[in-house]
C-alpha cells in the first residue's frame, strides 16, 4: 500500500515537473510594431527609430513604420525601448509583462513610449 | 591452460600489458598516426574534450548490463530512439533551453523504460544469446520506430509543427535542427584555459552519473545484479530474482541511454531522424572495449580511456590514412574496420575464454566424479 | 474441426500462417488496385530464385551446430573477388559466370577454412562472434577494393580515379546468363529456367550430401555432440567443414544473385546481407539448431514475395512506400523470434 501510495505520488511530481518545464521554456513569440495605432480614441503615431530589448538579450533595431518578430522563452518578460530621437538623444522606457503558455504578444511602441497603459495586446493560441 | 598461466604472470609489468593490451595497442598506433595527420593539438584536445562532453553518458550506460551478466548492451539503441522521440516532442510544443532538454528528458523517459522492459523480457528468454539477440531486437525496433515516425506522427500521435512534418501532412521531415537546445548543456558553465573550452557543467553532470553508477553498485539492488552477473544458479539459491534483476538492468541502461543521446544530440545540433541513432550501439561498445573493457568486466575509467582512444583514431584517420596511402577514403573504412573489428575480437576472446573455462570446470568435474568412484570401490 | 485447423497451425507455426496469409492477401488485392497478377508471379520467382542459393548456404552450418550464420559476408566476399575477376579477365556468357565461380570457390575455401576454426574456438557465442566478423571483412575489403590492382575500365573511377567502383555492372558480360538459359517468357509472365535448373542441381547435391554418410556425422555433431563423438566423429572437423561448405555456398549464391540483378555492389553494400537470408530461412519454419531444403524453399518463397508484393500493391493503396520499414520489421522480428525459442541443451 505504502508503496502504491509513492509511486502515485511521484508520477504526480514528475507531471507537476513537466508542466513546471513546459511553462519555463516554452516560446513565444513576441511582434514588436513600430506603428501608428488608435488607442481608445487617441491616435499615436510612430516617428523614430527604437532599439529594443527584449528578456535582456534579444536586440531590435525597429524602423519607423516596422514590424519585427522576437522569440523568448518562459512567462515573465522585460522589453526595454531605446527611442532614437532625431536630435541626437535618447529616451528609455521599459516595460514588464507575463504571457501564459499558448499566447502570442504585440508590443506597440509608440504607445510604450507615450508612457500610456495598452502597449500590450496578447493573442492566446 | 594457457589462459590462466598467462594472467598469472609473475612480473607485474607483463601483467599490466597483457590486461591492458588493447589500449596499449592503440596508444602506439596513435602515436604514430596522430603525427601523419597533421592536426594540431589545441583542435585535437578540444574535439576530445567535446567529444568526452557528449558521449559519456552513453558510454556509461552500458556499465550496469555488463555487472548483472547480460554482456554488451547492443539494445541502447532503443533507448536513443526513445530519446530522439522526446525531443520530437520538445520541437514540437516549442519549448526551449535547458527546461526544453529536461522536458525532452521527462518525455523520453517512460518511452525508454517500456522499451527496456521488453528488451528485458526479450533477454531472459534467451539466456545465453543475449547480445545477439539485443543486435537484431535494435534493428527490430528501429523498424517500428521508423513505422511510428514515418506513418504515426501527425496522423494519430498529435505532432502538428509544419517545421517537423513532411508537407504530406504526417510523418517527420529526416532532419530537424536543434538550434533552439544547441549546446545548451555545453555552454552552462564553460572555462577557458587559452584556446581551449572546458563545457564544466557537462563535466559535472558526468561526474554526478559516475557518483551514481558507484553508489548503485553498493545498494542491495546493485549487489545483486553482481551475484547474477557471476552465476545465476547460486543468485537464484540465495533468493535473488533473477529474471527481474536482470530486466532492471537493462530498463536502467535504457534510460541512461535516452539521456545520453539527447545530451549528444543537443550538442551535434541536429537530429536525423531516422539515422541518428543508427551506430549508438557500435560506437559506444567499441568505445567502452578500446577502453579496455570486457564482456564480462567494464569499469568507469574503461569509459572515458575508451573514448579519448577511439575517437582519437576517428578523428585521426582519414588525414593519416591520405598521408599513408593517398586516400582519405580508406582512413574512413579503416575507422569503421576499427570499429567493428574491436568488437569482433572482444568477443571471440571472452567466448573462448568461456569456453576453456567451462571445459576446464567439467575436466575437474569428471576427476572428482573419477576419485569419488575409485574411493568407493577401493573402501 | 477447429482443434484439426489448431493443430495444423501449430506444425506449420504461427509466423508462417500470418505470412503466408498476408501474402495471399495482396496477391488477392493486387488486380484492384491495378498490379498485373502475372507480372507479380513472375517478380516473385525471378526474385526467389536470386535469393535462394544465398538461404541455401546456412543449411550445413546449422546442421552442424554452428547456428545461424551471420558471418555470410566473408563467403559472400569470395564471390565479389570471383566476379570481379572474371570481369578484369573480360570472360563473358555462361563462361564468364563459371570463370567467377571457379575463382570464387579457392577463396571461400580459404576464408571458410580460418572462420571455421575461429568458430570452433568459440563453441556456444558462434553467432555473435560471427555478426562482427563479418562486419569486420566487409569493412576490411572496403579498404582493400580502394587498393587492389584492378585496371578494367569498366570497374575504376573514371578520369584517373583510383580503385573500384561502388557498383560495377555486369551488362555485356554475364547478366542473365542462368536467367536466360531457356527461359520461358509467356506475355509478362517470365520464367527464369537456367537459375532454376542450376538451384534445383545444387540443391540436390546439398540433399544428396545430407544422406551420405559424412552428411549424417554432421547432422549428428550439431543435433547431439556426445554421441556423435562416441560414434567416432570429430565434432569439430565436422563443423570446420560445414563452415567451409556454407561459405563455398554463399560466394555462388551471391553471384547467381548477380547474375539476375545485373550489377555487383562492392564496399559496404554487404554488410546487412546475411539477415534478410537468415530471416527467410526461419520464416520457412528452421531454428537455430535445425533447418531443411522445404524451410529454404519455402521461407524464400514467402520473404521474397512480401517484399516483392508490398511495394507494388501498398504503395498504390497507401500512396507511401512502406515495403522498407515492412521489410525490416518482418525479418528481424523473424529472428528475434527464432532466438527466444527454448534452445536444446548442446554441451
Amino acid at each position: 500500500m505504502k508503496r502504491n501510495v509513492i509511486r502515485v505520488a511521484l508520477i504526480i511530481v514528475l507531471i507537476a515537473l513537466g508542466v513546471g518545464l513546459y511553462v519555463l521554456g516554452k516560446n513565444h513569440k513576441i511582434f514588436i510594431d513600430n506603428k501608428d495605432t488608435v488607442l481608445t480614441n487617441v491616435q499615436y503615431f510612430s516617428e523614430n527609430a527604437f532599439s529594443v530589448f527584449i528578456d535582456g538579450n534579444e536586440v531590435v533595431e525597429v524602423g519607423k513604420g516596422k514590424r519585427k518578430v522576437v522569440y523568448s522563452p518562459g512567462p515573465w518578460h522585460t522589453v526595454r525601448a531605446i527611442e532614437k530621437l532625431p536630435d541626437g538623444t535618447t529616451r528609455e522606457i521599459i516595460g514588464r509583462f507575463s504571457l501564459a503558455s499558448g499566447d502570442t504578444a504585440i508590443i506597440n511602441l509608440p504607445v510604450l513610449a507615450s508612457g500610456k497603459d495598452g502597449w500590450l495586446s496578447i493573442e492566446g493560441e | 591452460m594457457k589462459e590462466q598461466s598467462l594472467t598469472r604472470a609473475k612480473n607485474p609489468l607483463v601483467r599490466f600489458a597483457i590486461s591492458n593490451a588493447v589500449p596499449i595497442l592503440f596508444v602506439v598506433l596513435l602515436i604514430f598516426a596522430i603525427p601523419l595527420s597533421g592536426f594540431s593539438s589545441d583542435y585535437l584536445i578540444n574535439e576530445i574534450i567535446t567529444r568526452l562532453g557528449r558521449n559519456s553518458f552513453l558510454v556509461i550506460s552500458l556499465l550496469i548490463p555488463v555487472m548483472a551478466g547480460m554482456g554488451l548492451n547492443f539494445g541502447i539503441v532503443l533507448g536513443a530512439m526513445a530519446g530522439q522521440m522526446g525531443l520530437i516532442f520538445m520541437l514540437d510544443w516549442e519549448v526551449v533551453g535547458i527546461p526544453g532538454v529536461l522536458l525532452a528528458m521527462l518525455i523520453g523517459t517512460p518511452i525508454a523504460i517500456l522499451l527496456g522492459l521488453l528488451a528485458g523480457t526479450i533477454l531472459n528468454r534467451a539466456k545465453g544469446r543475449e547480445m545477439v539477440t539485443s543486435i537484431i531486437l535494435g534493428f527490430f525496433i528501429n523498424g517500428v520506430y521508423q513505422l511510428t515516425i514515418l506513418y504515426g506522427m501527425g496522423s494519430f500521435i498529435p505532432i502538428t509543427s509544419n517545421k517537423l512534418l513532411l508537407p504530406r501532412g504526417y510523418g517527420v521531415r529526416n532532419a530537424l535542427d536543434l538550434l533552439t537546445i544547441r549546446k545548451v548543456m555545453d555552454n552552462m558553465w564553460v572555462m577557458k584555459i587559452g584556446n581551449i573550452s572546458i563545457p564544466l557543467g557537462l563535466f559535472a553532470i558526468i561526474a554526478a552519473l559516475c557518483v551514481f553508477v558507484v553508489w548503485f553498485t553498493r545498494t542491495k539492488l546493485g549487489q545483486d545484479m553482481r551475484a547474477v552477473g557471476q552465476d545465476m544458479q547460486v543468485a537464484a539459491t540465495a533468493g535473488i530474482n533473477v529474471d527481474r534483476t536482470r530486466t532492471l538492468s537493462i530498463i536502467i541502461s535504457t534510460v541512461l541511454a535516452c539521456f545520453g543521446q539527447i545530451i549528444f544530440l543537443q550538442n551535434i545540433g541536429t537530429i536525423n531522424t531516422y539515422n541518428s541513432h543508427d551506430q549508438v550501439g557500435t560506437f559506444a561498445i567499441a568505445a567502452l572495449l578500446i577502453g579496455g573493457a570486457s564482456v564480462a568486466k567494464a569499469t568507469i575509467p574503461n569509459v572515458f580511456i575508451g573514448i579519448i582512444l577511439f575517437h582519437l583514431t576517428f578523428i585521426v584517420a582519414p588525414r593519416a590514412g591520405k598521408e599513408l596511402l593517398g586516400q582519405a577514403q580508406i582512413g574512413e573504412f579503416f575507422r569503421v574496420f576499427v570499429s567493428y573489428g574491436i568488437i569482433a575480437i572482444s568477443l571471440a576472446l571472452y567466448a573462448w575464454r568461456r569456453r576453456v573455462e567451462k571445459e576446464t570446470e567439467r575436466r575437474r568435474a569428471k576427476a572428482a566424479i573419477k576419485a569419488a568412484m575409485e574411493d568407493k570401490v577401493g573402501g | 474441426m477447429l482443434e484439426k485447423v489448431k493443430k495444423l497451425i501449430e506444425k506449420a507455426g504461427w509466423p508462417r500462417v500470418i505470412i503466408g496469409l498476408f501474402l495471399l492477401s495482396l496477391f488477392f488485392t493486387a488486380p484492384f488496385v491495378g498490379i498485373r497478377v502475372s507480372t507479380s508471379i513472375s517478380d516473385t520467382i525471378v526474385r526467389f530464385a536470386m535469393n535462394a542459393v544465398l538461404v541455401l548456404s546456412l543449411i550445413p552450418m546449422v546442421q552442424s551446430g554452428c547456428g545461424l550464420n551471420f558471418g555470410m559476408q566473408l563467403g559472400v566476399i569470395a564471390g565479389l573477388i570471383g566476379a570481379i575477376t572474371s570481369i578484369e579477365l573480360g570472360v563473358t556468357g555462361i563462361a564468364g559466370f563459371l570463370t567467377a565461380i571457379g575463382i570464387a570457390i579457392p577463396f571461400a575455401v580459404l576464408l571458410g577454412f580460418f572462420y571455421g576454426l575461429l568458430l570452433n574456438m568459440v563453441k556456444g557465442d558462434e553467432m555473435v562472434v560471427a555478426t562482427y566478423v563479418g562486419f569486420s571483412s566487409v569493412a576490411f575489403m572496403s579498404m582493400m577494393w580502394l587498393l587492389l590492382p584492378f585496371k578494367s575500365p569498366n570497374m575504376i573511377w573514371g578520369y584517373g580515379g583510383e580503385g573500384l567502383r561502388t557498383t560495377i555492372s555486369v551488362e555485356g558480360y554475364w547478366l542473365g546468363a542462368l536467367n536466360n538459359f531457356l527461359s520461358i517468357r509467356i506475355g509478362y509472365f517470365f520464367f527464369p529456367t537456367g537459375t532454376i535448373i542450376f538451384i534445383s542441381l545444387i540443391a540436390l547435391i546439398v540433399w544428396a550430401f545430407f544422406k551420405t554418410k559424412l552428411g549424417t556425422a554432421m547432422t549428428a555433431a550439431g543435433s547431439n555432440p556426445v554421441y556423435a563423438r562416441a560414434a567416432g566423429v570429430s565434432v569439430d572437423r565436422m563443423r570446420l567443414l560445414s563452415v567451409v561448405i556454407s561459405t563455398v555456398i554463399a560466394a555462388v549464391g551471391i553471384l547467381v544473385y548477380e547474375q539476375s540483378f545485373g550489377f555487383i555492389q562492392l564496399y559496404m553494400a554487404p554488410l546487412l546481407m546475411a539477415f534478410p537470408a537468415v530471416a527467410a530461412l526461419l520464416l520457412g519454419g528452421a531454428s537455430v539448431s535445425k533447418a531443411s531444403m522445404g524451410n529454404v524453399i519455402v521461407g524464400t518463397f514467402l520473404f521474397q514475395g512480401i517484399l516483392t508484393m508490398t511495394p507494388s500493391v501498398m504503395n498504390n493503396l497507401i500512396k507511401s512506400d512502406m515495403s522498407e520499414v515492412i521489410r525490416i520489421i518482418v525479418s528481424n522480428g523473424m529472428i528475434v523470434y527464432a532466438l527466444t525459442r527454448r534452445m536444446k541443451v548442446r554441451t
